[in-house]
């Protein structure tokens, strides 16, 4: 990498201009929140650590451990703790979101055990919350998202109106990760399902 | 006919009332009317004109088998917008402001000239039309059989058939839903419900479906107060126990892996429904059990007239005088096979009707009979009806009497009636198991099909859908199909299969005694009977398909279309196969049914396709500098689902001076393109180099980090896959460029590759298309664009980055980019990439600089021009059918390794000297134009000759600005050498005539390359 | 899913004296289909998620392998009637290239593993423990 200097634009968003804050669709003017409220989560840190079947045992414990989770993470599944959390997307492959590589995950991991590449600006990220989020996400989703059989900490890939997305179900909500060239387009789509029971934008 | 909505009767809200119109005339009704119990109640009788024969129908039933009363539902008057054709007038939910009316009729349904086809019924047989118009004498003689048949068929078409769609777009939207549930219940009456409360009290996840607005089903018809009040609290425990209650919802398909198709109707109940909600949900359903308690339906028998309005299920006539409040006439008579329909007689009796009941039956129970007398019914045994009298309504029935304990049937004097209700007995709706391929038994007791005992889904049949009629019955039928749902779930995910249960054994001695009515026949007496009255079929149809040879069950449907309307056989099936059965002399179960196929009742076209639809047919894919290059005056273009600038017209410039212009000035100056549609993939690990110099075809294993190398890549088969650019960051660090149409078979492939068939490799292969945007500086003045954007402008001089060289750099603004030194233009240009939220701001920063230098922004058309003028290939010369000398580019495979497609690329006709190989194609009078997709042939080739081919075609063409006329590039047998100096014939007859052209070298602007070098 | 929910099923075809006899059996040509196929690592998940690769059993020859062995291998297909080996890559999951034992005749999916066997050997059974 060449001498780094400091970056002295803000990154703007796929939605960017598109994005407007407020109460709309049915019973918009309704007193008590809103059934179905859409985030979009800025300046998401997304990096990939890919690591070899030799080596997978050693890096998921590692990399989980990092994020607060004593044993390694099975499928689909994800932990966090204040520096960030970790999703294991793929059976050799993690996503590290709101950390950055130079803090202690990638430390602990040699550069021999694993690969990294930088996803930050490769998806949108929306936070779906409210009592109509599954059924929003259900209108697209193929996915089981009972409570039982999702919950918090879960994580599924799947595809949204043609279109192959993550879904992950923090703490905060059902974050919904979009391949940035489609995030419009599939906020186009989640708006309009999500009309009919009154969404909060903010 | 003359039915009536008579007081304290019904379910309807009296205190709502709603206006609705029929053939423009105001009508009214209450709220939970159905369209038919509305019309019923104002006195209509003929609400429909048949299919074939325009003969005058009316209702028949109370539900999904209607095949009389049909009508054409809209809302919003004067709006033709809102319009649904063929809606069945009993399942539609009455509301205010509904406008309906009539169908296949002219001027309306009372009065329809249409008529007089009715009077050449003799003539409009089976397969009359087909026999008549189609490749037979005299219509043979005057053109081709089927060309003649095309004629006919439009005005055959006009005359016969059903309701009108609107034209115009539909104003409502739809969407899909998926649903997760343990156990799906179809069919909320007493089976149903009770099936639904066991399973969610034994802890299970369920989904009740219901197709109509109330749950109850039979319930519903009785007219019992007690009964209503346990109705209300079931539902009540229902939502408690946390049974998620789908009303307006039909279950129409089973599919394989307990995947269950819904339908829900939002808004078709409503007036004014909010413009947010969607007209119909599409749900697909997984459940780990289903439950069908699905009902039966009751069957009627063919008479004479059958379908003359005022002829109707006897048991409809219960409904709409419970439910609806409507007597649905007053001189009723009711013929019947069965106790059941005493009980409807009765009702009928004690709501003020004159009744006669005509029993085919000579022995009846004798409470029955009893009761009967006590309500005033007249009862004849050994009698039934055979013919209906009257013209456009019932006005009495010819009865037919047999001597007791059987015999033929034999005119037996008329009866007054303006109502005639039939029953034949009842049949289970066995539809959704048989979507599933279960083959209906014959259980000849009740003359009805019935599902086997064991199914091989984890399906459980309750209540009448099993066969079983009482109320009692059916709802312990439900309970113990819910516990019996919860056991076989308990079962399977412990692994275990269910135990088979032992098949009912048939009651040979009931059987041999039970008789089943289908049809009336008396001796000397021409009867037209129909069998499937939606689509005309009658049993003479049936007999004559007989005669002509098509017995079986399939081939009958075929040529008779019986059970081929919209209530696909729900009438008139059973019939039409007992008639078969008789013809054959055979046993019905002999004959066997056809299958029923999902959907079980109609779906909108605008369910299936959801929100894919408009604007959101296919989702849009955008760039980053999406907006960017819009703000900036580009004309977009759809390349796959890409959003890509086409041009950037200045002032009032069309495409061809815009390209034209842009094309001159990379050439002469810089311009500055959005390439981020490219695929993007990272190549990491260790064994990369072996990897990538195992899938392109040239050397790989020693490119430099700080190198960038163009790479071609073929299939299995030989042939060319993909071509780009693959960048070497550093160690085991790649960077691999595809082309934008193959960005994700390339990904798949590359991963395929690694997991299936080089395991041992550690190789790891992630998309970063969407992580990096990427503009290409081409032109001359490139570098010096580029000099005044990087921090440090040094590093993009020639000696740190030459000629495919790749440096990783950093912006004035401090945004962190990767570029390479690459051309597709020809000329000395960058790749530039970006982390994709940075993408305006890099164009902002290159805008600024091209422009001190004037040049110019450019789109699709001039990458067009310019890699024409090159003679480089793409996606339109590399469609799959192109090998690497094909294209050109032999040289590039290389002899010294071997890679994906080396050996069967040398197969001797991918090797034949003579294949098509790329050239450039000039016009011989270089004022003529031509077109990419016209066809390539020598001058004295015999065009007329069929089997004359040609010897290429063009696969791209642009009026190139640098030579000075129109340029194409496409493939020739045998390739330049083979064509040089000849002249060949562009030929385009359909667009725009032949064009004598000459082949060129595909290289046609500096062939040497110093351009992009220097 | 639409097109899956037209998707058209085989029927039994037995040849008898007669020349052909079509058993329209459980699995007739009317049916329709919805796999739903059970990864090892996203779970049963529908089959619109999935893509289907192409036969499992084909041995690949090495890159420099004989002509014979590469015809064979890219063009002769066995046209099975019952279980087979099939490659499936679930594209809109977990991206793994996965082996799929399919029936033919009744679409029933007898077994489905990854199809490489070393990332197979990564996944738990359940949260933390590893097969290996």
């Amino acid at each position: 990498m060449a001498a780094s200097k400091q970056i002295q634009v803000e990154r703007q968003s796929a939605l960017h201009g598109h994005y407007e804050a407020g109460l709309f669709g049915l019973q918009a003017d309704r007193e008590q929140s809103a059934a179905i409220v859409l985030q979009e989560v800025l300046n998401l840190s997304l990096w990939q650590v890919a690591a070899w079947p030799d080596t997978y045992k050693s890096v998921a414990t590692k990399i989980s451990k990092a994020y607060g989770s004593k044993k390694p993470l099975g499928p689909n599944k994800s932990a966090s703790n204040a520096g960030g959390s970790v999703l294991r997307v793929e059976p050799l492959k993690f996503w590290v979101i709101g950390d950055t590589p130079a803090n202690k995950g990638k430390d602990a991991i040699a550069v021999d055990e694993a690969v990294w590449v930088d996803q930050s600006h490769s998806r949108t990220q929306l936070r779906i919350t409210g009592e109509h989020a599954v059924t929003l996400l259900n209108q697209f989703l193929p996915l089981d998202l009972r409570e039982s059989q999702f919950a918090v900490g879960d994580v599924a890939s799947s595809a949204l109106h043609h279109v192959g997305v993550t879904l992950w179900r923090s703490q905060e909500g059902y974050e919904l990760f979009i391949p940035r060239g489609f995030a419009l387009a599939l906020w186009e789509v989640l708006i309009e399902g999500a009309a009919q029971y009154g969404y909060e934008v903010i | 006919m003359s039915s009536k909505r008579i007081a304290d009767y019904g379910m309807i809200d009296r205190s709502v009332p709603l206006e609705f119109s029929w053939d423009g005339q105001g009508q009214s009704g209450y709220q939970g009317d159905t369209l038919a119990s509305a019309l019923l109640a104002n006195g209509h009788s003929i609400i429909g004109r048949s299919f074939k024969y325009h003969r005058p129908r009316g209702v028949m039933s109370a539900g999904t088998e209607e095949s009389g009363a049909m009508v054409t539902v809209g809302k919003d008057e004067g709006s033709k917008t809102r319009r649904d054709p063929n809606v069945k007038a009993t399942t539609q939910e009455l509301f205010a402001g509904l406008t309906a009316t009539g169908q296949n009729a002219w001027p309306n349904v009372r009065m329809d000239f249409g008529a007089v086809s009715g009077l050449f019924g003799r003539f409009f047989a089976a397969g009359f039309y087909y026999k008549t118009f189609m490749g037979v004498p005299p219509f043979e003689s005057f053109s081709k059989g089927t060309g003649i048949w095309m004629q006919y068929e439009k005005i055959i078409r006009r005359a016969a058939g059903l309701g009108e769609s609107s034209r115009l777009p539909d104003a409502d939207h739809y969407e899909h839903g998926h649903l997760h549930c343990d156990v799906l219940v179809v069919g909320a009456g007493p089976a149903g419900m009770h099936a639904a409360l066991s399973a969610a009290q034994a802890g299970l996840e369920v989904i009740l479906t219901e197709q109509d607005f109330e749950l109850g089903g039979d319930w519903l018809n009785q007219g019992d107060t007690a009964q209503h009040k346990k109705r209300v609290d079931l539902i009540k425990e229902l939502e408690k126990v946390g049974v998620r209650i789908m009303t307006r919802t039909t279950t129409f398909g089973l599919y394989d892996y307990g995947v269950a198709g819904l339908l829900e109707r939002v808004t078709d109940h409503l007036s004014k429904p909010s413009e947010h909600l969607p007209r119909q949900r599409f749900w697909t359903l997984r459940a780990q059990h289903t439950i069908l308690a699905t009902g039966a339906m009751e069957r009627q028998f063919a008479f004479g007239n059958n379908d003359r309005p005022g002829v109707m299920n006897a048991h409809a006539a219960r409904t709409y005088l419970n439910r609806y409040g409507v007597l649905c006439g007053q001189n009723a008579v009711v013929a019947t096979t069965n106790d059941g329909a005493y009980t409807v007689a009765s009702d009928l009796a004690q709501a003020g009707a004159q009744v006669k009941v005509l029993d085919t039956r000579s022995d009846v129970d004798g409470a029955v009979l009893d009761r009967a007398r006590k309500n005033n019914i007249d009862v004849l045994l050994s009698s039934t009806a055979m013919q209906t009298l009257g013209r456009n309504n019932v006005m009495g029935v010819e009865i037919a009497n047999r001597a007791v304990g059987g015999g033929d049937w034999r005119a037996a004097g008329r009866e007054q009636c303006d109502l005639l209700l039939v029953s034949a007995g009842w049949s289970p709706v066995v539809n959704l198991a048989s979507h599933r391929g279960e083959r209906p038994v014959w259980d000849a007791v009740e003359g009805c099909f019935v599902l086997p005992e064991n199914l091989n889904d984890p399906i459980t049949v309750a209540g009448s859908a099993a066969g079983v009629w009482s109320d009692t019955a059916c709802v312990s039928s439900g309970r113990a199909a819910g516990k019996a749902a919860a056991k076989a779930i308990e079962l399977a995910l412990a692994g275990k299969k269910p135990r088979k249960k032992t098949a009912k054994k048939v009651d040979a001695k009931a059987a041999a005694k039970a008789e089943h009515l289908y049809e009336v026949k008396v001796a000397g007496r021409k009867l037209k009977g129909f069998v499937d009255p939606q689509h005309d079929v009658t049993c003479e149809d049936v007999r004559l398909a007989h005669r002509e040879g098509f017995v079986s069950v399939e081939h009958l449907k075929r040529y008779t279309t019986l059970g081929m309307a919209t209530d696909q056989g729900k009438m008139g099936n059973i019939i039409g196969l007992a008639l078969m059965a008789e013809a054959l002399g055979r046993e019905i179960p002999e004959v066997g049914t056809t299958t029923f196929r999902p959907p079980y009742t109609p779906i909108s076209v605008g369910a299936l396709a959801g929100r894919s639809f408009g604007a959101h047919f296919r989702p849009l894919r955008r760039t980053a500098m999406h907006d960017w290059n819009l703000e900036h005056g580009a004309k977009m273009m759809e390349v796959g689902l890409w959003q890509r600038p086409w041009y950037f017209p200045q002032g009032g410039e069309g495409i061809s001076e815009a390209y034209v212009r842009e094309t001159i000035v990379v050439r002469e100056s810089v311009g500055l393109c959005d390439v981020t549609s490219l695929g993007k993939i990272a190549v990491q690990g260790p064994d990369s180099a072996k990897f990538l110099n195992r899938v392109y075809t040239n050397a790989f294993a020693k490119l430099a980090p700080g190198k960038a190398r163009y790479g071609i890549m073929l299939r299995d088969d030989g042939m060319v896959m993909d071509d780009g650019t693959t960048w070497c960051l550093g160690e085991g660090e790649y960077f691999m460029t595809t082309t934008t149409a193959h960005a994700a078979k390339v990904m798949v492939w590359l991963e395929e590759l690694l997991q299936t068939r080089w395991p041992e490799l550690k190789v790891h292969v992630s998309s970063v298309s969407e992580q990096w945007a990427g503009c290409a500086i081409a032109g001359p003045k490139s570098r010096a664009v580029l000099e005044k954007v990087l921090a440090n402008s040094d590093e993009i001089s020639n000696d740190h980055c030459p000629f495919m060289g790749v440096i990783e750099s950093t912006l004035e603004n401090g945004v962190p980019c990767r570029i390479a030194r690459i051309s597709f233009s020809g000329e000395m240009a960058y790749e530039m990439y970006v982390p994709s939220d940075y993408a305006a701001s890099m164009m902002d920063s290159l805008w600024v600089a091209a422009q001190s230098f004037d040049g110019c922004l450019y789109g699709l058309e001039t990458l067009g021009a310019l890699r024409i003028e090159k003679g480089h290939v793409t996606g339109a010369e590399l469609d799959g059918r192109v090998t690497i000398e094909d294209a050109g580019l032999g040289g590039m495979a290389s002899t010294k390794k071997s890679y994906i497609g080396n050996v069967l690329r040398k197969r001797p006709a991918m090797q034949a000297e003579g294949r098509p190989q790329l050239v450039g194609i000039f016009p011989k009078n270089k004022d003529n134009k031509f077109k990419a997709g016209a066809l390539l042939h020598a001058v004295d080739a015999n065009v007329g000759d069929p089997n004359c081919m040609g010897d290429g075609w063009v696969t791209g063409v642009t009026h190139s600005p640098t030579i000075g006329h129109w340029i194409g590039v496409g493939f020739l047998a045998g390739g330049y050498k083979a064509w040089e100096g000849k002249t060949l014939i562009c030929a385009d007859p359909v667009r725009q005539g032949d064009v004598e052209v000459e082949v060129v070298s595909p290289h046609m602007v500096d062939p040497s390359g110093n351009r992009m070098k220097g | 899913m639409i097109s899956a929910l037209v998707w058209l099923k085989p029927c039994e075809a037995k040849e008898n004296d007669d020349g052909y006899e079509y058993k329209f059996s459980r699995y007739s040509f009317e049916d329709t289909v919805l796999l739903r196929i059970n990864c090892p690592f996203c779970g049963v998940r529908d089959h619109s998620e999935f893509t289907y690769g192409s036969d499992a059993s084909i041995e690949y020859p090495a890159l420099d392998g004989s002509m014979e062995d590469w015809v064979k291998a890219v063009f002769e297909r066995e046209n099975v009637r019952g279980s087979q080996f099939e490659t499936w890559q679930h594209t809109s999951g977990c991206r793994q290239w996965l082996v799929v034992e399919r029936d033919t005749m009744t679409h029933e999916i007898h077994s489905v593993i990854l199809a490489h066997s070393g990332v197979e050997k990564t996944l738990p059974i359940s949260n933390g423990e590893a097969k290996a």
